[in-house]
């Protein structure tokens, strides 16, 4: 049962299109395949707040690899339609149509590599920061490759720490005349952090340049549930407080997370007895702004 | 941009991750040391072999010398030596000259002489720089001329730097002897001297050069000296005439024939009426009696000339033919006197009294012609007609362009009847002179001849020709090359140009070939070691690489290319690289230094060998070079795989969920 609230949408601010798919993956150690099947059109919305919902093993992650650009379909044929809609480069306020079908039909893999390192933002289960940099230095990675000025990186940067209270400030004594406001935590290498941190740093990396699409894999694993609707309001103020607003994917199996946050819930099931998993359900909930507080669940 | 972003990324990671690097520096800093000690080992070996090679100057010297083959070694000579062969930093033609050294004697007077030997040198002559000395860059440009002295000879002549030293240099020529006392100063002392005991000097290659000069006759410019009053230029004949009667035993014999030819000579009778009555002289009935041969040399001698050398007198003396007479004979030249060609034709005959003296007897009466005591004592004498006498008298005479500024009208012609031996007898033809035709001496024309290809010049003050001044040759130099490496080929490119050579060439040669095979050895040795350590070091960061998987994963994820992986981890490689070479060249340092030598109090270390290890700049280079290409090779194969890794298997290892 496939369920879209279309009223609330408005066509142009489309961010990213997948018109069907069927993606086989063989694992050849194994000797084990596994497909995943989208049967309707995905289209999502800026500002939308995705959860990608369903069982382990039903293809949640395999998707997610699809629409973040790092695997590219199986069967192009299956695809009728997979667009992004990006910000265009010199026309502020306007998106351009890169159809990413085409560019892996042609295999233009510096085209897929751009568009993932400019509109694409991970924080993935794993974190997997960068072991030999600091916190701050993990965050700029994707500003610096996206060519950002040093004086906004490091705004930019100063912005995301506090927003994710990734603030850890030396005891002072008062009256000591200490400069105050050092933020050791920003200075710390990543090995020094707590696993609550890690994955706030890997949120405030996953977001730090802007992009159109971030995915977030299991957010919440290492956070207490306080501190992870704290990051995830940060997250969804992000994406969506801003010029051109972004959309969120977020897996998880986390029913009440997927009420509060996301307006948008993808249910994905493994098919019985089949090596396959399908999307079986999109529900979009009436407004965004409710279902931060957890109303509107359609 | 993005190169600089790979490059940082790269750097923090060696060095944050200090932990994970040490292990791969020190691995290929100990495969890298090695080699480094096993190049110093081979360098000091060497070096111990060149040792005595290098500090002294002969090691590097190459004497050379003409040996009758090779050039003579004039300025041009030199410099075309210099200009040839690579890596030469002085050529020092070497020349000695007698000299005589005045000093004070045991009493304290002075005025007495002494034999000194002076030997030529020039600045920068590495055998006066052993010893601390050298000679100036300019020879002349002082007030004295420079000198050097071996020390026993300073001591013996009680002189010191500074002092002022007067040398008399003789020379003779014939009967003429000069002496010319120069001024010099002596500019330094070398620890070094004559075995014999003898008195030796050193002066600018310069002052040799006039010395050289002075000894010849000729004028010294530089010192001020003329040329010597009896120096003469020696007439040369490419020709002689030989007269004969005409008859089965006053005619050449083809024995003649074969001993003139034995001697490069070939006769050919003369037909030309001009040769058989001797341009006008002779009788006309003399034609009728005597046989005219042209004697012309027919092989090649120096600098193309064909020259006679024999002596006329000889010749005729060794003919079976009888009664010939050989003269000396050069072609009439053209002479311009005031504008007006004349004919100037050389004759010069014997008188009565001497071998050949029959050829008076067909003179015309009065025909002008020059004994051989006329010749020589007045070289620059004609004859001919009045009209012709008057017109050389008051003209002046040229002979070329050349010699049209030098040559002035000739000395007074002698009046017919002082000529020798004039016949008196009336019934003799009397000499019917041409107007335009002259009689010189025919060494003059000889002499012109050769002014022509400025062998001789005409000295205007003596009224004579003296030779030209040649520029001065030697026959044997010193030769030093920047290093003893560069001997052999010198040496070599030396005796291609025919020259004598003495070197220690085949002593260099045995030091390089070691050298050479030496460092076969090393090589081969290093290419096990280095591929051993590649392979080391493939399997370590290969183990590495794998344990970066996720962080790979993460940067692939982020928009960082394939190559940007690949040049991520080969960067790191080479930092890594360029670090083991610091840590080897800095160990090697210490090693070299502590197996050189022997460390006071520290007898524990009495075992270590006592064994010369050099290390330049080149070893330390080729070891990074080497460390950086371990580190590069060990690595190409895991980053190429890392590179091609797929982002999403990076992250996930692998699993699909």
């Amino acid at each position: 049962m496939i369920k879209t609230n279309n009223a609330e949408t408005n066509a142009s601010d489309v961010i990213l299109r997948l018109d069907s798919l069927k993606h086989t993956l063989v694992d050849r150690d194994k000797k084990q395949c596994f497909t995943v099947n989208v049967a309707r059109p995905l289209e999502f919305y800026s500002g939308d707040f995705i959860g990608l919902l369903g069982p382990s093993g039903c293809g949640k992650t395999t998707l997610l690899s699809i629409l973040g650009l790092l695997r590219k379909p199986a069967d192009l044929n299956s695809v009728a339609r997979f667009e992004l809609y990006a910000p265009a480069e010199t026309q502020g306020g306007f998106r351009t149509r890169v159809d990413i079908r085409d560019a892996w039909a042609r295999n233009d893999l510096r085209r897929i590599e751009s568009l993932r390192r400019t509109q694409m933002g991970f924080a993935l289960q794993s974190g997997e920061l960068v072991k030999s940099l600091t916190v701050t230095e993990n965050i700029q990675v994707p500003l610096r490759l996206n060519g950002w000025h040093r004086d906004d990186m490091r705004e930019r940067v100063q912005d995301l720490l506090r927003q994710f209270s990734l603030t850890r400030h030396r005891d002072q004594k008062p009256g000591s005349g200490e400069t105050p406001a050092v933020n050791t935590l920003a200075r710390s290498r990543v090995n020094r952090l707590s696993g609550g941190e890690y994955q706030r740093v890997s949120l405030a990396r996953a977001v730090a340049h802007r992009p159109s699409v971030v995915f977030v894999d299991e957010p919440t694993s290492a956070l207490n549930r306080e501190l992870a609707h704290s990051a995830l309001e940060v997250l969804r103020s992000l994406q969506r407080e801003r010029a051109m607003p972004g959309i969120t994917f977020m897996i998880t199996h986390d029913e009440e997370l997927a009420t509060r946050f996301c307006n948008v819930v993808v249910r994905m099931a493994p098919r019985r007895g089949e090596p396959e998993g399908d999307v079986i359900d999109v529900v979009r909930t009436a407004s965004t702004t409710t279902a931060a507080n957890g109303d509107g669940h359609t | 941009m993005t190169k600089r972003i790979y490059a940082d990324l790269a750097l923090k990671d060696v060095f944050r991750l200090w932990s994970a690097s040490q292990l791969q520096v020190i691995i290929i800093a100990g495969i890298c040391l090695p080699i480094l000690l096993l190049l110093g080992l081979k360098n000091g070996h060497v070096a111990d072999l060149r040792e005595d090679l290098v500090t002294s100057p002969v090691g590097r010297q190459i004497v050379f010398w003409s040996a009758k083959q090779g050039d003579f070694l004039t300025k041009e000579v030199l410099a075309d030596i210099q200009g040839c062969i690579p890596n030469v930093s002085l050529v020092i033609p070497e020349s000695q000259k007698l000299v005589f050294v005045e000093h004070g004697n045991s009493e304290g007077t002075a005025g007495v002489q002494s034999p000194l030997t002076l030997y030529s040198t020039l600045p920068g002559d590495p055998i006066l720089e052993q010893f601390g000395a050298a000679i100036g860059n300019a020879a002349f440009d002082a007030e004295a001329l420079p000198l050097i002295l071996s020390e026993p000879t300073a001591k013996a002549l009680g002189k010191k730097v500074g002092d002022a030293a007067a040398i008399t240099i003789k020379r003779r020529l014939g009967a003429e002897e000069q002496d010319h006392v120069l001024d010099f100063m002596i500019v330094g002392t070398v620890a070094s001297g004559d075995e014999s005991g003898g008195f030796v000097g050193f002066t600018h290659l310069d002052v040799m050069a006039c010395l050289e000069k002075f000894g010849t006759g000729e004028a010294v410019p530089e010192l001020s000296i003329p040329a010597m009053s009896s120096l003469r230029a020696v007439d040369l004949y490419s020709q002689m005439l030989l007269v004969c009667f005409r008859g089965p035993t006053t005619d050449l014999t083809a024995k003649d024939h074969s001993f003139l030819s034995e001697r490069g000579l070939v006769a050919e009778e003369a037909t030309n009426p001009d040769i058989t009555n001797l341009y006008g002289t002779l009788r006309a009935d003399a034609a009728k009696e005597l046989k005219f041969y042209t004697l012309r040399f027919a092989g090649e001698q120096d600098n193309g000339q064909s020259v006679i050398r024999d002596n006329p007198e000889l010749l005729s003396r060794n003919t079976e033919a009888q009664d010939d007479l050989v003269l000396r004979w050069c072609d009439p030249l053209t002479v311009q006197v005031n504008g007006d060609e004349f004919r100037l034709v050389g004759l010069t005959l014997p008188n009565k009294r001497q071998t050949g003296g029959w050829i008076q007897n067909f003179l015309r009466r009065q025909a002008p012609w020059f004994t051989y005591e006329e010749s020589t004592a007045k070289p620059l004498s004609v004859r001919g007609s009045t009209s012709v006498i008057e017109k050389l008298r008051d003209g002046e005479i040229a002979f070329s362009e050349k010699l049209r500024a030098n040559l002035r009208p000739l000395e007074q012609p002698t009046d017919d009847a002082e000529q020798p031996d004039a016949k008196v007898d009336q019934d003799i033809e009397l000499f019917e002179g041409d107007p335009k035709t002259a009689y010189a001496p025919v060494s003059l024309l000889a002499l012109l001849n050769q002014a022509t290809r400025d062998q001789v010049t005409l000295d205007l003050e003596g009224r004579k020709f003296i030779p030209a001044s040649t520029p001065v040759s030697f026959t044997k130099a010193r030769m030093y090359t920047a290093t003893i490496d560069d001997v052999p080929l010198a040496a070599d490119m030396l005796a291609k140009r025919k020259y004598a050579v003495l070197s220690e060439v085949s002593r260099i040669a045995e030091i390089q070939e070691q050298d050479t095979s030496l460092r076969v050895l090393v090589a081969v040795v290093a290419l096990g070691v280095f591929l051993f350590g590649v392979i080391t070091v493939f399997s370590v960061l290969v183990d590495s690489t794998d344990r970066k998987k996720g962080m790979i994963g993460i940067l692939r994820v982020m928009g960082i290319s394939g190559p940007g992986v690949f040049f991520i981890l080969l960067a790191r490689a080479v930092i890594i690289g360029v670090m083991a070479a610091a840590v080897c060249c800095g160990i090697g340092v210490l090693l070299a230094a502590l197996l050189g030598k022997t460390i006071a109090g520290a007898e524990y270390l009495a075992w270590l060998p006592q064994v010369r290890v050099v290390l330049g700049p080149s070893e330390y280079l080729l070891v990074t070079a080497g460390a950086i290409l371990c580190a590069a090779f060990g690595v190409l194969m895991p980053a190429l795989k890392a590179s091609r890794l797929d982002p999403f298997d990076a992250i996930m290892e692998g699993q699909f969920h």
